[in-house]
């Protein structure tokens, strides 16, 4: 049985995985909120993102962290551009629709990335990849810590946009009542693709932060997929803080479990947890009882 | 026409194939493709027929895969056996997800996504047990013969699909036109209106699952016996859940054609695709998600839906 | 044959049923009345089994249905209308009726052609081919009561079947429904539309706020004062003619 040693560490190394998993969850449940669709390209999209971030490095050697302030823009762009020319036209009336189209363009960014890029994993390198902070007794990763300050900097910023921009008094107009926005004159398409793009750029940032830590193949978009919906379903679809809450619950999840389990049985913790939550509390933690 | 004669009609027409071929290439191509449109029609029971959308149903394939691959080689069971035997496995894996799926109330996307939890859930157990070989998988060793359901001669799983699919056609038209098919079929328009009529909603979803998995077990069963190797990503991984969805939105859920139909237009795609492209990693399944996003986009109700409107409009021209 | 004893029920902090208590007898035509947001389809909702009750009981030709699942329910002999039609949009209206049916009849053949008796009695016989999806509301009406009824019910809960139907429509659907009461079938009904209560109940019941406030024959209630009241609030008693005369 792992002693105190190395159950701190693990756990907050927990935490700082799980703010990145915050940062992917905003997005998805940003989406949930307002289109009240799952998005299976999420995780898809996210390595798309990977990909974008780690290009910029290996071609032109901008850092990870400046490269967000280009990955961000073109993720939304391309959020935006997803949700207004492929997404919103599937729909003809049945949900399903919606759940299958996602799924396509998932399987068919999986695979361009097989196919453009090969199996092989590619990290990057960078100076501060394995620097430490000092926190007492316990050593955390620098690029992991940064993560965690980005994502509360982060969700922090989605809460401003809602509450004090119009978009965001728009976006929450349509979430919660679109035929309603509709008469008072707000452009429900131009919202929902809005809504996607912003969900999609947080993809941008993940990416940007997972990278100086993590590697990137073309799996890992499915990788990421689940443990999405698993946040996004534990802390409550449609919940921000429901998103960083269940994310950081999620990562400390799978430290412990990799401590405890192993490195491969670890994972069976966080989709037992998914199943768990769907069968018993499909609201999640901080998501209203209908 | 009755759907009786047209089955049999259409599996006559089937029958010949393999001696009408030369080639190994196209044998294989028959092969698969029947193994495709079986895949399809079991998915088609739950999905099409009863609304229920499973984005895991690999996870009743890889069931039935390794029960027969493990009673056989540590069990010496004999194959045959282990067929019979792994539909019962995945039937039993249907319940299972069912109950638990169904008792909670899960539908639409959550039921989606619960079914992907579960694959994968196996997909991790089966990569680190002992019995099923952990990362390594299981090997069937070669023992050819009919007994053994490791036909020398390709004809004879050509043979085995066939029936496969014939099995999924007489149970898709039984659906058709029976007491069990529609109540499904009301449960996918509209459950409360269901259950206002008198029909046990749980219980025919849960017998919808279980016989959808079953047959899928059945798939995963053939798939041994034909590869005669299986591993976790195989076995559970998603492009088997890919496969069973994809073929019957191509052809037309629902209908009792649709899984031939669409496993047919997929499998002719695949090939024309490996042709041009040589093999390059991905590119099969690049074209499958393409396939998927265009036909939600333009051809919701399939092949099947499109053949029915040049029907009608045929019938509307000939007045 | 339909006894409902001190039914309650609360959603958070609105009472929407408050010791509701009352009896059909066999063969009644009785009709639930009261303005809107009154309780009457939390009623119909509880009493067919898709809502549980907080407090109360309700029987059912002897048998206590307050905990049965809304299948059980049907099959013991008590089919439910909804308020918003809900057909089986991608089966045919023949289709649809089937499916309530085969309550009954297991084999296929048979129950498509109870189907077919039953939709040519609710004058659905042109349309039994065409998919219930594009249907009027009146059509949609009558397969709602299509179906029910092809389930051979002893009774019959009817939500606001004569809601967003014209005059004539409503005229044609009256006969229908004595044909059915005829037929051994007891009726109780949700209505605001006047004309079809005060034409076809036997006796009716008033729901206020979730309470009972009146029962009675159709003249006698429509006339009580508690009960213009409750429709249009205090001193409305000048308009009682127009809620009579409705």
């Amino acid at each position: 049985m792992p002693d105190l040693d190395l159950l701190v560490p693990s756990a907050i190394n927990g935490l700082t995985t799980g703010a990145i998993y915050a940062v992917i969850a905003l997005g998805l449940t940003l989406i949930y909120g307002v289109l009240h669709i799952i998005n299976f390209a999420h995780g898809s999209l996210l390595m798309l993102a990977m990909y974008g971030v780690f290009f910029l490095h290996s071609l032109f050697g901008i850092d990870p962290y400046v490269a967000s302030l280009i990955m961000v823009p073109a993720m939304f762009v391309l959020g935006y551009s997803l949700q207004r020319g492929v997404i919103g036209h599937a729909s003809h009336g049945k949900d399903e629709n919606i759940l299958l189209v996602t799924l396509g363009l998932a399987i068919v960014i999986d695979n361009l990335a097989l196919y453009l890029w090969r199996s092989d994993t590619r990290i990057i390198d960078t100076p501060y990849a394995f620097a430490t902070f000092e926190f007492g007794p316990v050593l955390v990763s620098t690029p992991k810590l940064i993560a965690l300050f980005a994502a509360v900097a982060i969700a922090a910023l989605f809460w401003l946009m809602m509450m004090r921009t119009d978009l965001g008094k728009a976006i929450r107009a349509v979430a919660k009542e679109k035929t309603g926005a509709q008469l008072v004159g707000i452009n429900v398409e131009h919202v929902y693709a809005m809504s996607f793009g912003l969900g999609i750029a947080c993809l941008g940032a993940a990416a940007c932060l997972l990278l100086p830590t993590f590697y990137v193949s073309p799996q890992v978009g499915s990788a990421f997929v689940l443990i999405a919906f698993t946040v996004v379903v534990l802390g409550g679809m449609g919940s921000f803080t429901g998103a960083v809450l269940g994310g950081l619950i999620i990562g400390v999840t799978e430290s412990l479990g990799g401590l405890y389990l192993g490195e491969s049985l670890g994972q069976i913790g966080i989709f037992v947890l998914f199943i768990l939550v769907l069968l018993f509390r499909p609201t999640g933690l901080m998501g209203q009882r209908t | 026409m009755k759907p009786v004669y047209a089955i049999t009609i259409v599996l006559i027409l089937m029958l010949p194939f393999p001696w009408l071929v030369q080639s190994e290439f196209f044998l294989n191509f028959g092969i698969m493709l029947l193994f495709s449109a079986f895949l399809g029609q079991a998915w088609n029971v739950l999905g099409g027929y009863g609304g229920q959308f499973s984005f895991g149903h690999v996870a009743f394939f890889g069931t039935g895969a390794y029960t027969t691959a493990v009673l056989q080689t540590a069990f010496g069971i004999n194959p045959w056996v282990g067929f019979v035997l792994a539909g019962c496995a995945g039937g039993g894996m249907g319940l299972v997800v069912g109950f638990l799926s169904f008792r909670f109330g899960l539908k639409g996307a959550y039921f989606a996504l619960v079914t992907l939890a579960f694959a994968e859930v196996l997909r991790i157990l089966a990569n680190t047990a002992d019995f099923t070989g952990a990362g390594v998988g299981i090997l069937i060793p070669l023992d050819q013969g009919a007994a053994n359901l490791q036909f020398a001669n390709k004809t004879g799983f050509f043979l085995l699909a066939l029936a496969l699919v014939a099995l999924g056609l007489f149970i898709t038209a039984h659906l058709d036109r029976s007491r069990f098919g529609a109540r499904l079929m009301a449960v996918r328009e509209n459950e409360d209106a269901a259950m206002a009529l008198g029909v046990n909603v749980f219980a025919i979803k849960l017998r919808a699952i279980s016989l959808s998995a079953a047959l899928t077990g059945l798939a995963g069963a053939f798939y041994t016996q034909f590869f005669l190797y299986l591993d976790p990503t195989i076995a559970y991984g998603p492009t088997v859940s890919i496969e069973a969805l994809l073929v019957p939105i191509i052809g037309g859920t629902g209908t009792l054609f649709g899984p031939l139909l669409g496993a047919a237009a997929l499998h002719t795609i695949s090939e024309i695709t490996n042709h041009v492209a040589a093999d390059a990693p991905g590119l099969n399944l690049i074209v499958y998600g393409a396939l998927l996003v265009l036909m939600v986009l333009f051809l919701p109700s399939g092949l099947s839906g499109l053949l029915a409107r040049l029907r009608r409009r045929k019938t509307d021209l000939g007045e | 044959m339909l006894k409902t004893h001190n039914i309650s029920k609360s959603f958070g902090g609105l009472k929407a049923l408050d010791a509701v208590t009352l009896e059909v007898a066999d063969g009644e035509i009785v009709a639930v009345i009261g303005p809107n947001g009154a309780g009457k389809t939390t009623l119909f909702s509880v009493v067919a089994g898709f809502m549980p009750a907080d407090k109360g009981t309700v029987t059912f030709n002897g048998t206590d249905i307050s905990h049965e699942p809304p299948h059980r329910i049907c099959q013991l002999g008590l089919a439910r209308t909804f308020q918003i039609a809900r057909p089986f949009a991608g089966l045919s209206v023949r289709e649809n009726i089937a499916v309530g049916a085969h309550l009954h009849i297991a084999r296929r053949e048979e129950a498509l052609a109870k189907a077919t008796d039953v939709g040519a009695m609710l004058g659905l016989g042109d349309i039994l081919e065409q998919r219930a999806e594009g249907l009027s509301v009146a059509s949609r009406k009558r397969l709602e009561l299509a179906r029910a009824l092809a389930t051979a019910p002893k009774l019959l809960l009817l939500d606001e079947i004569f809601a967003g139907l014209n005059p004539t429509e409503v005229e044609e659907i009256l006969p229908v429904i004595r044909e059915i009461r005829e037929r051994g079938v007891t009726i109780v009904l949700v209505e605001h539309v006047m004309r079809a209560v005060m034409r076809l109940s036997d006796r009716v019941v008033v729901l206020n706020n979730g309470k009972l406030i009146a029962a009675g024959l159709p003249d006698a209630v429509v006339s009580n004062a508690r009960v213009i009241e409750a429709y249009l609030g205090t001193g409305g008693t000048k308009d009682k003619a127009q809620v009579a005369g409705a």
